[in-house]
């Protein structure tokens, strides 16, 4: 096997076992882990076999052939960038909410016993 | 003696958007199963669902936004942790669990000392009218639990179960309870010692909603999580006890 083929097989080892140790720590979610795993792992499998990286190449029309692992790990790293923007835009609406009610709870409860203190019934409300 | 002490139930009803069905399943509930408590877990539905099952006068939690299916049992099990219940029951809103079936799962589970009971609809033909897909998926998975941990198990995501006080206060504090409580739970809970038994139980079709399996994309999604999971649970098992125990101990997870 050639040494570049066999950095880039143990790079894929190596970043296999961590995705999976951080995921069985809950560093990261299934879902996401998965899919970091299933989009690294063809990038890796391209690199590894040249033979195959220069077939595919020349069938997309790209004359250097390492330009398309660069091309492919560019298009799934945007697209896991945006994702991520979603991901991100969805938990900031869900903590604000959560954030207000939890707020207003708080107050709620404060006002309920100073409220049970004084014993007046506006204190309560 | 197990059926000389009191048992407390309780019947967690996740429901999203089930207006369509949600009053009937209750009243079935109340005629067939009056003695268990009943907690709707309205999972930011937008149909008012939750104003329905008020109206009945059942009582319900809603969730500030949606958080699907496991989201919604883990609440109910948050619930009933927190209060005396003995055991729980996991049962669907849109009608196709039996509530007589469950009352008479609560009672054999109670007897038989299970951690996890669960129904099958596969364990004696039940005349249960399966799609042909999801028959392949539940097969397929019923298989991978026998070859993992020699469990006969033929209806791994029957939704209607009964858990012990064990078992839904560890699924309760679980940091990682899964989206799809279905193989993965089962074997990871088969390596923690649970003592899981099987039922026959016959259940009705689905008539009116949504399932939340259609389509193609998300079966296809849910065979590769659950696969995925599962290879995670081989390679550490027993992870469930220790982590509801760390997490009850107040430790980072």
């Amino acid at each position: 096997m050639r040494l570049d083929t066999m950095l880039y097989l143990a790079i894929g080892v190596l970043y296999t076992v961590s995705v999976v140790r951080a995921t069985m720590r809950h560093g990261i979610v299934e879902r996401e882990s998965l899919l970091w795993l299933g989009l690294a792992i063809p990038v890796l499998v391209l690199a590894m076999f040249p033979k195959l990286m220069d077939a595919t190449a020349a069938w997309l029309g790209i004359a250097y052939s390492p330009s398309l692992v660069f091309v492919v790990c560019l298009i799934l790293l945007f697209y896991v960038g945006f994702r991520h923007a979603t991901q991100i835009s969805r938990l900031s609406r869900q903590m604000r909410e959560l954030a207000q009610r939890v707020a207003l709870l708080e107050m709620e409860r404060a006002q309920g016993e100073a409220g049970a203190k004084t014993g007046r019934e506006e204190d309560k409300r | 003696m197990a059926d000389s002490l009191e048992r407390h139930i309780l019947v967690i009803i996740p429901a999203y958007n089930e207006a369509a069905n949600i009053q009937r399943t209750l009243a079935e509930l109340h005629s067939d199963f009056p003695e268990a408590d009943l907690l709707v877990v309205d999972d930011a539905s937008t149909d008012g669902t939750e104003a329905l099952v008020r109206a009945v006068g059942v009582r319900t939690v809603r969730h500030p936004f949606n958080m699907g299916y496991s989201g919604a049992l883990q609440t109910g099990f948050k619930y009933a942790a927190a209060r005396n219940y003995t055991d729980v029951v996991q049962f669907d809103a849109d009608g196709q669990h039996i509530a007589a079936e469950a009352r008479r799962m609560a009672r054999e589970a109670a007897e038989k000392g299970t951690d996890i009971y669960q129904g099958s609809r596969f364990l004696t033909p039940t005349g249960y009218p399966h799609p042909f897909f999801r028959k392949l998926g539940t097969a397929f998975f019923s298989r991978i639990i026998q070859w993992v941990s020699g469990r006969r198990i033929t209806d791994p995501t029957s939704g209607l179960q009964v858990l012990s006080r064990r078992a839904f206060t560890d699924f309760s504090s679980m940091y990682g309870y899964p989206d799809y409580p279905d193989a993965n739970l089962l074997l990871d809970c088969i390596a923690s010692g649970y003592v899981i038994e099987e039922t026959s139980a016959a259940m009705r079709q689905r008539t009116e909603g949504v399932s939340m399996h259609g389509g193609i994309i998300r079966p296809v999604k849910y065979m590769a999580l659950t696969l995925y999971a599962i290879l995670l649970i081989i390679l550490k098992p027993g992870r469930i006890a220790k982590h509801s125990k760390a997490v009850g101990r107040g430790e980072s997870v």
